[in-house]
């Protein structure tokens, strides 16, 4: 029996990244509205040139990032956030409109288990109507494979950013988050860190609008950055010193 | 006699052109301890001309081999401080751009309070 509080009784927040997301934004946050009424939405518009902050509906926060950080910088502004305002939960979900909002629950009620301090949303943990090209989906084996011989536990979409952590997660990711290639660093760190982090099987949409950030031709190219990436994570300490700079 | 001149006029202008730097606020104090280390080299070569030919003989390697390697090894070695600071440069002004972001929707709360409380409608932005 866990002595956790239900997550559902927490205080959550949503926390979207948004770089360049004007064409998706606002049925994002309204969906979000309809589906997770009790948990504030912060938009993190990401040096965006496109107006992405003006098209935000009034009941989300949006921090305006100066210039462009990149998706960890931009993921991490939204934890300092939540951290600074004593969020107990947060759930990551892309500006782009892949990730239902109507899945969120999903996360949420893994997360309520207690036995887990961060919630990933798989496309492929089940069989689903999620497709992907031959390339990509070897990509992501390949990752996979990687994550399995450095962590000991199988992930089957460490790619994922739709998730859901604690609070004291919260807290080591507003001191810390990967920038070069977050979603899988921050699995591998997480479990250098001993949190204890799990998949569970959701529904994702194909991208509403924009570009997606990795191309069909950056994709092997990219798997192999990020597989140097994760290698040099395992000889770095699991959560480094910031050289931090308070307010 | 004269590869010991042409070395010494290098290592000095090096200095030369630190001290310029660091005079004109173009160079931290810091670094210029950096230029100081890359005129070490010229210093020794000036004192010791044959030094590369003498490591040379004793590791029996080609002497362009041994000079390309100390070189090569050197300005690794000045480059890998050079993006060490870098990224620590780096590191904090991402901080203080989330840092701004947050604080400035702080503010903007701020302002919009105390125009509520005034009765007054805040300036119009999203929130």
């Amino acid at each position: 029996m866990t002595t956790d509080p239900p997550p559902h009784r927490d205080r959550g927040i949503v926390i979207i990244p948004a770089y360049n997301e004007a064409d998706s934004i606002a049925a994002v946050v309204d969906e979000l509205a309809a589906h997770a009424p009790d948990l504030d939405v912060v938009v993190i518009d990401d040096g965006s040139t496109d107006g992405t902050a003006g098209r935000v509906p009034p009941s989300a926060v949006v921090l305006r990032l100066p210039f462009n950080v990149g998706i960890g910088g931009a993921m991490q502004t939204g934890y300092r956030y939540a951290a600074r305002h004593g969020y107990d939960l947060a759930v990551q979900v892309d500006g782009d409109g892949q990730h239902r909002p109507d899945q969120i629950a999903v996360l949420r009620d893994r997360l309520a288990q207690g036995d887990v301090d961060v919630v990933i949303g798989s496309r492929f943990l089940e069989p689903g109507d999620y497709t992907q090209t031959v390339a990509r989906a070897a990509g992501a084996q390949l990752l996979g494979l990687l994550l399995r011989t450095l962590t000991g536990q199988r992930f089957t979409d460490c790619t994922s950013g739709f998730r859901a952590v604690r609070g004291p997660v919260i807290e080591a990711f507003a001191h810390w988050y990967p920038d070069d290639y977050p979603e899988p660093e921050a699995v591998l760190l997480l479990h250098r860190a001993k949190f204890r982090v799990t998949e569970v099987a959701v529904a994702m949409r194909p991208r509403t609008a924009g570009d997606s950030s990795i191309s069909f031709r950056q994709g092997l190219f990219y798997v192999i950055k990020v597989a140097a990436a994760l290698l040099v994570d395992t000889l770095r300490m699991p959560w480094p010193q910031r050289r931090e700079v308070s307010p | 006699m004269m590869l010991t001149i042409i070395l010494l006029l290098i290592g000095a202008m090096i200095s030369a052109l630190a001290l310029r730097s660091l005079h004109a606020g173009r160079l931290k104090e810091r670094y210029v301890v950096l230029f100081v280390l890359v005129g070490i080299p010229f210093v020794a070569l000036a004192i010791w001309p044959d030094a590369v030919g003498t490591v040379a003989a004793k590791l029996e390697i080609e002497y362009p081999t041994v000079l390309l390697l100390g070189v090569t090894t050197f300005f690794l070695l000045v480059n890998l401080k050079l993006l060490s600071i870098v990224s620590m440069h780096e590191q904090r002004i991402t901080a203080l751009a989330q840092l701004l972001a947050i604080v400035t929707d702080e503010r903007d709360d701020a302002v919009a309070e105390a125009a509520a409380s005034r009765g007054s409608s805040p300036p119009s932005s999203p929130r």
